[in-house]
């Protein structure tokens, strides 16, 4: 996020796009419940009719995959109107001229007959979100998760660029990060393309530092996405993986390509909590200590860097993550993995990463500073982009992006969209909240279907069906109500026995290699009874 | 007619004023009882959370939540009912169960049953009788706001207007500023007749200098206390004087729009101020000026002035913490002048007759009149515009006629009930204004008054009184959710602690908690009851305590 | 630009003898607790528009004729006000035997939530041993709502209606709600439906941590009531998604038996959701692994640490030897800590020289 969490609480005018933040984020939402309390003005962007939806000035129930559409729609009001900020855009941006001229062609009538909210809506987002003194933007996977999530981040940074909303408080960009340590994976270095700190890996000043640091030369290449890699498991080409906490085969799109691609490697060590779907592929399984049971450091969506804690021992001989890995790597004569414990090495992951440099396992366990932290006895940045933007420049640059379908629209054979996310009471594929008591809550998975659907299609509410696409099919449980739209069915991914991604991944953003798993053309059939999975 | 749908009423309402509590009556009517699908319809279609809507519904005594609801009879149990035989009325009468104290003391006994009010003492002589007029005037000095109610007529525009109706807004929309008319209801004295006393002008003058429009004038006509029932006359047969004195209160303050907040328990007198508002509308005189009729649904605690614009406002009626004062921060939290209907009543014959007039209505030092509803053990009851300082001995003996034949006056109660007892010789010390009362550690209040004669177990009236405190207690505040029903215990047969010093202790430290920490008045007020009793009725409280109820 | 935010004027005041500073918009219980005055309140929640309910924290203010609630008395210049005058102090006794008179006597575990000791701890200071003003008690306990997260022990309740004003101004889920009036007055949900039942309600677990005497009780925590050893708290910080809320760990020897939202957390300031406040049981589950596994031909059986360790390592040396740098992929987590991504892109970056990692955010 661009602005700390307790800026949610500041907008007059709130922009919610493609997060059902009530069920995904619910301590983050209590805060824009309270904004709307104290009379801030909320505009929903959802092809469900979500909860905050129901809270909304204007609710926005756009078709799935047309975010960019309808933002083109709202950027063309926007300059129309004559309400871009312009000593703003002056001062801190560029390449304005040329997107003013790109959206003039965008009108909400065409917006409306891609996206299908009516243009009057759109006019009057528009008008709501331009006019704002403080309009905060916030989003989630129902922005990324789409072969072209990249457009649809550009999409709304080009709204924020052009109101001037972004570097103060209550306003800014800011997507809701959806596990909780989600944003250190990357902090920490776990990414193909940076080092520790975004780094990137192709800048040979890097290359060299880190070369040097961890004692062995490392190419200045990008790596692959696990997308990629998986593909090339597939085909034969990766001989072995280390899966660190991930129930890849439920979680990632097309499950039966990714059962393939992991039982073609010659070598897969897991290392989880739980003997997962994904573990029984594996040669190699290790025993990780859990949350509660393990020391560490976690870093929110708002950046703020938070020290975990153990409170009791862990199960039967679990061990840190970091301690296994150490292991592994001392008995393969990788030199630097003589760390006696989670402060030696998130210390020298400090040492590494520039936005770490002001803080250290001490001042982590404070909970109070937000990276970047770039020398001891910095405060830390709650708020980015308060004076530049991390450009070449400094500029924040208009992007010129048009409408593009999704990977796979319906069709005859295939006339409902499907559309997936999470619920309150589950998270991910339910590793941890299936053996938590929450399934008291939520049983089962289902299928939200619209009840005029329902009786359209011959299902029944509480009934099965058949859901099919092009991948696979899988049966799931119909239930009837109005928060989808006619057309448009929803359910979670949580349920192994209801693997819908054994559906989805029909194509992944062509720049971050993000599935489009918000999007997957489906048919939909009665069914007797449930017959088993795949 | 067709019925109407819950989305049509909905509709019907949701763009008015104050929708919520007209549209719980409109479905409350329609079927006898709010059902489960009708207040979520509501729920939604005012957007108000459906617990909140539910929790609100059943603060309210008269709301039914099941079939047949609205048209079984209530019957009231006021203090004066109870000793005209509510109890016998109750039991004879299928389905029947009680309401408090409905405001027909001088005519006992009421039962509402869906609109009507019918009046009678056994089940077979209930008749749908209009309210009493006050009895003719036995005073010297001159009425205010009874001076023409006894005029036939004077109920309808034409009627008003021939004695001298809206002459007095015609004046002050043609001849004086606003701030003028602020400073001649100073000058005349006039402070607030529903009990709180504070100075009409004052109020108005802080309303009209309060930023934030719109502004609002909400008359209270929730006369809920015991043994009050002078608002209901004044608005049964002078209407058009409350509606041209919110008129003249708006021409002061600014304010565009304006309520009556009315108790449940008078659906005639809404149908009569509905006409007398449509004939005036209708007469133009109300340009800029709109006024709607609220009708409350069954709570004591809403005649407190923050409760009752919480109750407008579609919120629970919790009383508001103050500051800030509704004079600033009132109807939708923009500045609104309260006031009693008796109050409203006296501003247009102050002003055509001045300022001056209305203060030497007074006796002595004291400043203009002040209506007394007198009832109980007493000749004639009934409401008596007496002039401030009267002493209480001259209305009880000379204006009302003493009690009965043969009987004595044992003990009186003061602002209906939350006055608590005056008895013994101070019967005879003390005058009808606030300074003579507050010396005995009461107050004239709305000037309720019931008669008790030295028949009456005086325990056991507490007893009544303090059960309807406990009833009406909101339950926000702790001193008073938990005092009243304390009280109430150990005013009950073998309540409470065996031992009298142990009783009294308890009685004496719970009301004193309750006096000072006390949200609003009623906590406050309720512990009068028992401070009086053991004040003057010692030896029946001992005879009480040692469980031979006296 | 931030622009440097105005300080608001500064005015003193007099408390219990002593001149006090303080600042526009501050309540005279602020001033109070901020003196360390110790005024006694069981409606007050500092998150909560103030209240007025208890009125336990009336103060006297010279010059009024009666106390005042401080919580809900905004200070005003050259205030002078008493905190603790022998006639407050006597009322204060008599609000809080008045309350007590109304439940029924209970030991209240210290698992049923972080604020449930209020009450218990008001009774101790003031010497109220639960005799005096004995009459009937209030409030209905919800026995048929039986879900095993959200304990609703009502014959507790004092109806301070922090449970409803928490989850209306808190949560913003307006689930709760409180029916009838006076000593009749209830806590209540939508139609007075079982929690579970109420559209509303999210099972946040807010009312529970607010609750001043125990009636809304952490059913899950509850369950180690029987346990023999301290309560302990580590602070930590919340498993489930992005928003990072702090937490407390509450165990009780080797067992982790509830989850507590941190008030002075960052992130959440108190509040936590469902998932935070009641999912935890996965840690210590029964099918959690508890020694590696190594795989022999199509079954997983258990190892030691050493031999697992070897396979594991000896595998990925063969696919280096046999394949190359770009042999081998490394998938972190993100939900794991710092330490676990960083030691293995480390693993990969030293042992390969390649940047062959990534996390899951792509799916």
């Amino acid at each position: 996020m661009s602005n700390p969490l307790r800026d949610m609480e500041k907008p007059d005018v709130i922009f919610a796009i493609g997060t059902n933040m009530t069920e995904c984020h619910p301590v983050a939402a209590t805060r824009l419940k309270k904004a709307v309390r104290r009379g801030a003005k909320m505009i929903v962007a959802d092809p469900r009719r979500i909860t905050l939806a129901e809270m909304a000035d204007v609710y926005l129930p756009l078709r799935v995959g047309t975010d960019v559409a309808l933002l083109l729609g709202m950027a063309h009001v926007i300059a129309r109107e004559g309400l871009v900020d312009e000593s703003f855009v002056a001062a801190r941006t560029e390449n304005i001229e040329a997107f003013l001229e790109h959206v003039r062609q965008f009108d909400p009538d065409w917006a409306e007959s891609i996206c299908g909210v009516p243009a009057a809506d759109i006019e009057k987002a528009a008008l709501l979100y331009g006019r704002a003194e403080r309009g905060a933007i916030y989003y989630t996977l129902g922005i990324t998760e789409h072969i072209c999530g990249v457009d649809n981040v550009q999409s709304l940074s080009n709204l924020a660029l052009m109101t001037g909303n972004v570097g103060r408080e209550g306003t800014g960009i800011n997507p809701m990060r959806g596990q909780n340590n989600i944003q250190g994976a990357g902090d920490a270095g776990g990414l193909p393309n940076n080092f520790v700190g975004f780094q990137p890996v192709t800048d040979p000043a890097n290359a060299a530092r880190f070369s040097e640091a961890y004692g062995r030369e490392i190419e200045p290449i990008k790596g692959i996405t696990k997308v990629r890699a998986l593909e090339r498991a597939a085909d034969g080409e990766l001989a072995a993986m280390i899966i660190c906490g991930e129930n890849t085969v439920v979680s990632d799109p097309d499950r039966h390509h990714c059962e393939k691609a992991l039982s073609k490697l010659d070598h897969l060590v897991v290392i989880d909590l739980f003997r997962t779907e994904t573990a029984e592929f594996a040669d190699v399984v290790l025993p990780a200590s859990a949350w509660a049971e393990t020391d560490g450091v976690f870093t929110n969506t708002e950046r703020r860097i938070q020290r975990v804690r153990a409170a009791v021992p862990p199960q039967g001989e679990a061990k840190p993550e970091w301690w296994i890995i150490g292991q592994i790597a001392k008995r393969m004569d990788i030199p630097g993995f003589d760390w006696s414990s989670a402060a030696d090495v998130f210390n020298e992951l400090c040492s590494l990463s520039p936005i770490y440099a002001g803080v250290d396992w001490d001042k982590a366990g404070e909970a109070k500073y937000h990276w970047p932290v770039p020398e001891k006895g910095h405060p830390g940045t709650p708020r980015l982009h308060e004076d530049e933007f991390p450009s070449a420049n400094g500029k924040g640059k208009f992007m010129l992006v048009g409408y593009r379908d999704p990977a796979e629209v319906v069709s005859e054979e295939f006339p409902v969209w499907l559309t997936t996310g999470r619920r309150l009471q589950h998270y991910h594929t339910r590793t941890m909240t299936g053996r938590a008591g929450m399934h008291y809550f939520v049983p089962e998975e289902t299928l939200e279907v619209h009840p005029d659907d329902v009786s359209a299609w011959g299902l029944t509410d509480g009934g099965w069906c058949r859901m099919s696409g092009t991948r696979g099919s899988v049966e799931i449980r119909v239930e009837a109500n109005d928060r989808s739209p006619r057309g448009t069915v929803f359910c979670s991914f949580s349920f192994g026995d209801t693997p819908v991604n054994l559906l989805t991944g029909a194509g992944y953003d062509p720049i971050t290699d993000t599935a489009e798993l918000k999007v997957c053309p489906v048919k939909i059939e009665p069914a007797a009874a449930r017959a088993n999975p795949s | 007619m067709t019925t109407p749908t819950d989305d049509e009423l909905i509709e019907r309402w949701r763009g008015e004023p104050a929708p919520l509590l007209p549209l719980l009556h409109a479905l409350h009517d329609r079927d006898g009882y709010l059902s489960d699908d009708a207040l979520r319809h509501v729920a939604k279609g005012l957007r108000i959370p459906i617990a909140d809507l539910f929790g609100t519904v059943t603060f309210y005594h008269h709301f039914s939540r099941k079939p047949p609801g609205k048209s079984l009879p209530r019957v009231c149990d006021g203090p004066v009912c109870r000793m005209r035989g509510a109890d016998n009325l109750l039991h004879a009468l299928d389905g029947a169960t009680t309401m408090p104290c409905a405001g027909r003391c001088d005519a006992p006994i009421p039962v509402l049953r869906g609109d009507e009010v019918l009046i009678g003492t056994r089940a077979d002589n209930l008749a749908v009788t209009p309210s009493p007029l006050p009895p003719p005037h036995p005073g010297d000095g001159a009425e205010c706001v009874f001076g023409q109610i006894r005029t036939p007529g004077r109920a309808t525009l034409a009627g008003y207007r021939e004695t001298d109706g809206y002459v007095a807004l015609q004046r002050v929309r043609t001849q004086m500023s606003a701030a003028e008319v602020v400073a001649l209801v100073n000058e005349s004295g006039l402070a607030g007749r529903g009990g709180a006393g504070f100075p009409t002008g004052r109020k108005w003058q802080a309303v009209a200098d309060a930023p934030g429009t719109p502004k609002t004038i909400v008359c209270n006509a929730d006369e809920g206390e015991p043994g009050c029932f002078k608002d209901r006359v004044l608005m049964d047969y002078d209407p058009h004087a409350l509606v041209e004195g919110m008129a003249i209160a708006a021409y002061a303050t600014g304010a565009t729009r304006g309520f009556i907040y009315l108790r449940y328990e008078y659906p005639d007198t809404e149908r009569i101020l509905q006409a007398a508002i449509d004939e005036a509308n209708a007469a133009g005189l109300l340009e800029g000026f709109a006024l709607y009729v609220r009708r409350g649904a069954g709570a004591y605690v809403c005649g407190e002035e923050t409760s009752l614009l919480n109750s407008l406002e579609g919120k629970h009626p919790f009383p508001r913490n103050r500051p800030p004062y509704p004079v600033t921060h009132g109807f939708e939290d923009r500045p609104t002048a309260v006031n009693n209907v008796e109050t409203l009543c006296a501003v247009a014959p102050i002003v055509r007759h001045g300022a001056n007039w209305y203060r030497d209505l007074g006796l002595g030092e004291h400043a203009g009149t002040k209506v007394i509803s007198l009832s109980g053990d007493i000749a004639r009851p009934g409401n008596y515009e007496v002039p401030i300082g009267l002493p209480l001995s001259t209305l009880l003996h000379e204006w009302a006629g003493g009690p009965g034949q043969g009987r004595t006056v044992q003990a009186v109660t003061m602002a209906g009930l939350s006055g608590g007892f005056i008895a013994g010789d101070d019967l005879d010390q003390v005058t009808l204004d606030e300074p003579s009362l507050r010396s005995k550690q009461s107050f004239l209040g709305a000037g309720g008054i019931m008669v008790f004669d030295d028949t009456r177990d005086m325990v056991a009236v507490s007893r009544e009184a303090m059960e309807f405190f406990a009833h009406e207690s909101c339950g926000k505040c702790f001193p008073c959710r938990i005092g009243t029903q304390r009280l109430t215990e150990r005013l009950t047969p073998a309540g409470g602690p065996a031992d009298a010093a142990t009783w009294r202790a308890e009685v004496v430290d719970i009301g004193d908690a309750m006096k000072a920490t006390s949200a609003c008045g009623l906590g406050v007020a309720a512990p009068l009851i028992t401070d009086s009793l053991l004040r003057y009725f010692p030896d029946q409280v001992t005879r009480h305590i040692a469980g031979s109820e006296s | 630009m931030n622009k440097p935010i105005e300080e608001p004027a500064v005015h003193t005041l007099t408390m219990d003898g002593q001149e006090v500073t303080f600042h526009d918009g501050e309540t005279l219980y602020e001033i109070s607790r901020r003196r360390g005055a110790e005024v006694p309140t069981l409606c007050y929640d500092d998150r909560l528009d103030p209240f007025g309910g208890c009125r336990l924290c009336v103060v006297q203010i010279e010059g009024m004729r009666n106390p005042v609630a401080s919580c809900t008395t905004m200070a005003t210049p050259d205030m002078v006000v008493h905190t603790r005058t022998d006639a407050i102090e006597r009322h204060r006794k008599t609000l809080v035997e008045m309350v007590v008179s109304e439940n029924p006597a209970a030991n209240i575990d210290t698992l049923r939530g972080s604020a449930s000791q209020e009450l218990t701890q008001l009774r101790t200071r003031y010497g109220v041993d639960g005799t005096r003003f004995a009459g009937k008690t209030s409030g209905t306990s919800k026995k048929d709502d039986t879900n095993p997260f959200i304990f609703r022990d009502y014959d507790q309740c004092i109806s301070c209606y922090r449970c409803v004003r928490v989850c209306a101004e808190q949560e913003g889920d307006y689930a709760i709600s409180v029916m009838n009036r006076g000593f009749a007055t209830q806590i209540t949900t939508e139609f007075d439906l079982r929690l579970e039942d109420s559209a509303a309600c999210t099972f946040c677990g807010q009312c529970v941590q607010t609750c001043p005497t125990g009636a809304l009780g952490d059913a899950k925590a509850m369950r180690a009531e029987t346990i023999d050893a301290p309560l302990k708290a580590t602070r930590s910080v919340c498993p489930y998604c992005g928003v990072g809320c702090s937490v407390d760990l509450m165990s009780k020897g080797d067992k982790l038996v509830g989850i507590r939202p941190a008030r002075d957390g960052g992130a959440n300031e108190g509040a936590l959701c469902v998932k935070g406040q009641f999912a935890f049981d996965f840690v210590q589950h029964p099918e959690r692994l508890r020694t590696p596994l190594v795989r022999d031909g199509d079954t997983l059986r258990e190892a030691t640490w050493d031999e697992a360790l070897d396979r594991a390592a000896a595998g990925f040396e063969k696919a280096r030897r046999e394949h190359g740098t770009h042999s081998t992929y490394a998938v972190a987590s993100g939900r794991a800590p710092h330490e676990s991504t960083y030691a293995l892109q480390k693993f990969i970056r030293a042992g390969f020289g390649t940047n062959w990692i990534d996390n899951c955010s792509r799916a």
